[in-house]
């Protein structure tokens, strides 16, 4: 259905949305951290990224900037996985150009529906 | 590792090389200037001695002047009438002998003895005072060389011629002529008197004048005197007063590094050093205060950092496990046998609480911590707004939640967000504590300042000796655990801290069995009327902030499936 790009530095989480995905029928790109994550929206032009704000070397903020400066990607649908959920840190997020926000500990379902619902607002 | 900021010790060091403790423990410096009684006294002798000094000149001018007059009254001007007697001595003299030579009367013959005595007398008198002054003696011994002729050379002869025989025209003649000198020598005799006199009188009059003269200068002179040494009282008393009351000013507007001049008398240097040791002291205190503050501010942010920390590395197993949990439970969806499905629930009941508990450490931490976002907030839209958001809970268990607030807004200055999560903690106890078709009663009222929310419940309740408990850590009523109602045992303890933060009380009533009152009161901020309330923030933003675990608080734990 649709190329998903997900980036989370954890194995476990990483594979639990690339699972819950691909079980929607999404093709899901998973990789490790931002720097990655921004190379991958390049090579693969996902139709949407769930990005980790708390990520080695380049974090999950990093790398929306760096995506949104890219002119073919500024329209990319992004949601934040944040661990936090202080309304300094949704602005934050906001602000730096992402789309959604879902805070840790998440439901997959959850996930899901925000995933369908900027899927369907973007298409 | 910080450094503690040093205590003692250096503050003698200002003090030189004779630093003395005292019995205070402070030091005091050595004290150079002269007493405030010795600059007085100073001032006050010379001011004496030139009173004294005035009062001599004006008595001894007073008695020059006296004696002066003495000497002029005593003395000259009895010579110059004994002189004016000799003269008048010669004359009756001439007379006697005139009366002799023509009537021969024996009375002009005695006449004329007793004016020769007197004329001796009168003599001598003037010669003893003529004695001393030359020109006054030789014009005295002029007259009466004059006189003597006179007798000699005519009066003593025609008294011893016989009476009543008259004198011959000749001898007449040349008695007239003797006579004319005596006159004339008499002229110069009074003339020097005369002289005499005024001279006598002018050294009176000079005396006095002196007199007044040198009281009038010695006058001045302590009036300069006294004009110096206010000056120098000035200089030495009143300035340096002045300039330490300048620098208390400063010290009391909080200029902390301005010090007292140790000028001055001595009175004054030792109140200047005991002001400099308590400046001392003073800074001291405060840069250990400073210290402190500094050190509690490091401690509050690294203990905000671990429960930050600690929950971001809790929540991040946590999603993995729920996750998974909810994957596994949509995979074997209807194929699991009963056990397996009350496994599975039990597990994600687990985890659900887990989170429950990390999130109100969180929260609680959050509470305590300063990072608060005050603004103008009306109590009346807030209250209303939790009630909305346990209504749905409640009407589950079929519990009634009424609410009475002012029309007016209640304006209060809070952080949103945190008042919101207390106020809701609150209610949704009293939901949670509430028995399956109860009442939960809201009553918001504003008056004198306050405003008091008033939440009560006529559910469980809290056994009576574990009402003094209530609001300490992980503290859960007895009854709670016995009936299996969910909770972490910090909603209330969040609720407290962070009315607490909000300058308001919490108070409970309550009885096992009957229900539970918590009233809840803040104060409103004054002349809010002018304030513009923010409106509430839409509520989708927040679904998953830490409101919405209230909602989720309030449910009962679901009966396990038998």
């Amino acid at each position: 259905m649709a190329r998903i790009l997900v980036a989370d530095d954890d194995v476990d989480i990483r594979e639990l949305v690339e699972f819950k995905l691909s079980t929607l029928g999404h093709d899901v790109v998973a990789v490790a951290d931002g720097a990655a994550a921004i190379d991958a929206c390049q090579a693969e032009r996902p139709d949407l990224a769930v990005l980790d704000v708390m990520m080695p070397g380049v974090s999950g903020l990093d790398a929306i900037r760096a995506i949104r400066a890219d002119p073919a990607l500024a329209d990319l649908p992004v949601i934040l996985l944040t661990a936090r959920a202080q309304e300094s840190d949704v602005e934050t997020g906001f602000d730096s150009g992402a789309d959604d926000y879902i805070t840790k500990p998440f439901s997959p379902r959850e996930l899901a529906s925000r995933v369908q619902a900027l899927l369907s607002r973007s298409s | 590792m910080r450094s503690y900021p040093a205590g003692g010790g250096e503050a003698c060091s200002r003090a030189g090389e004779k630093a003395v403790p005292t019995e205070h423990g402070g030091c005091s410096e050595l004290v150079t200037g002269r007493p405030v009684g010795r600059i007085v006294s100073s001032v006050l002798a010379r001011v004496g001695v030139l009173g004294f000094l005035t009062a001599l000149v004006a008595v001894v001018g007073v008695i020059v002047s006296a004696l002066a007059v003495h000497g002029l009254v005593e003395e000259i001007e009895p010579a110059a009438t004994a002189n004016q007697a000799i003269y008048q001595d010669l004359t009756d003299m001439s007379a006697a002998v005139q009366t002799w030579t023509t009537t021969g009367l024996p009375s002009s013959a005695d006449d004329y003895g007793q004016a020769t005595l007197r004329l001796s007398a009168h003599q001598r008198e003037v010669r003893e005072f003529a004695r001393g002054d030359r020109v006054l003696a030789a014009a005295v011994a002029q007259q009466e060389e004059a006189a003597q002729v006179w007798v000699d050379g005519y009066a003593e002869p025609q008294m011893a011629a016989e009476g009543g025989a008259g004198a011959t025209p000749r001898q007449l003649r040349a008695g007239a002529t003797a006579f004319g000198d005596v006159r004339e020598a008499h002229q110069v005799v009074t003339g020097v008197f005369d002289d005499r006199v005024r001279t006598a009188n002018e050294g009176v009059s000079l005396r006095l004048r002196a007199t007044v003269v040198a009281v009038v200068v010695v006058a001045v002179v302590t009036w300069l005197l006294i004009a110096r040494s206010r000056r120098r009282l000035n200089a030495e008393l009143t300035n340096p007063i002045l300039a330490l009351e300048k620098i208390v000013q400063r010290m009391a507007r909080g200029d902390h590094e301005v010090r007292a001049e140790g000028s001055g008398p001595k009175e004054v240097q030792a109140v200047a050093s005991a002001l400099n040791e308590l400046a001392d002291a003073q800074n001291r205190a405060r840069a250990v205060e400073v210290w402190i503050q500094r050190e509690l501010r490091t401690l509050d942010t690294a203990k905000d950092d671990f429960v930050a920390n600690v929950s971001h590395e809790l929540r991040t197993p946590l999603t993995t496990i729920s996750g998974y949990l909810e994957l596994v439970a949509e995979e074997f969806e209807g194929r699991m046998e009963p056990r397996h499905e009350r496994m599975l629930e039990a597990t994600r009941r687990n985890v659900a609480r887990l989170k429950l508990l990390i999130d109100d450490l969180l929260t609680l931490q959050r509470a305590e911590g300063s990072h608060q976002q005050m603004e103008p907030v009306d109590l009346s839209a807030l209250v209303r707004d939790v009630a909305m958001d346990v209504k749905i809970t409640a009407a589950r268990r079929e519990i009634r939640v009424g609410v009475r607030t002012p029309t007016l807004p209640v304006p209060v200055l809070a952080d949103r967000a945190m008042l919101q999560r207390a106020i809701l903690n609150v209610v949704s106890n009293a939901v949670k504590f509430s028995d399956e078709g109860g009442v939960v009663d809201i009553v918001l009222t504003a008056k004198a300042g306050k405003a008091e929310i008033v939440v009560t419940d006529r559910g469980l309740g809290i056994p009576n000796g574990e009402l003094d408990r209530l609001g300490t850590r992980f503290f859960r009523a007895s009854n709670a655990v016995t009936n299996e109602i969910a909770g972490t045992g910090l909603g209330v303890r969040i609720a407290q801290t962070i009315v607490d933060r909000h300058a308001g009380t919490v108070a409970f009533s309550s009885e096992e069995g009957v229900g539970t009152t918590v009233v809840v009161r803040l104060p409103v901020q004054a002349g809010a009327t002018q304030l513009t309330l923010v409106p509430p923030e839409p509520r989708s933003e927040d679904r998953n902030g830490i409101l919405g675990t209230g909602l989720v608080r309030g449910e009962r734990e679901p009966e396990p499936t038998a």
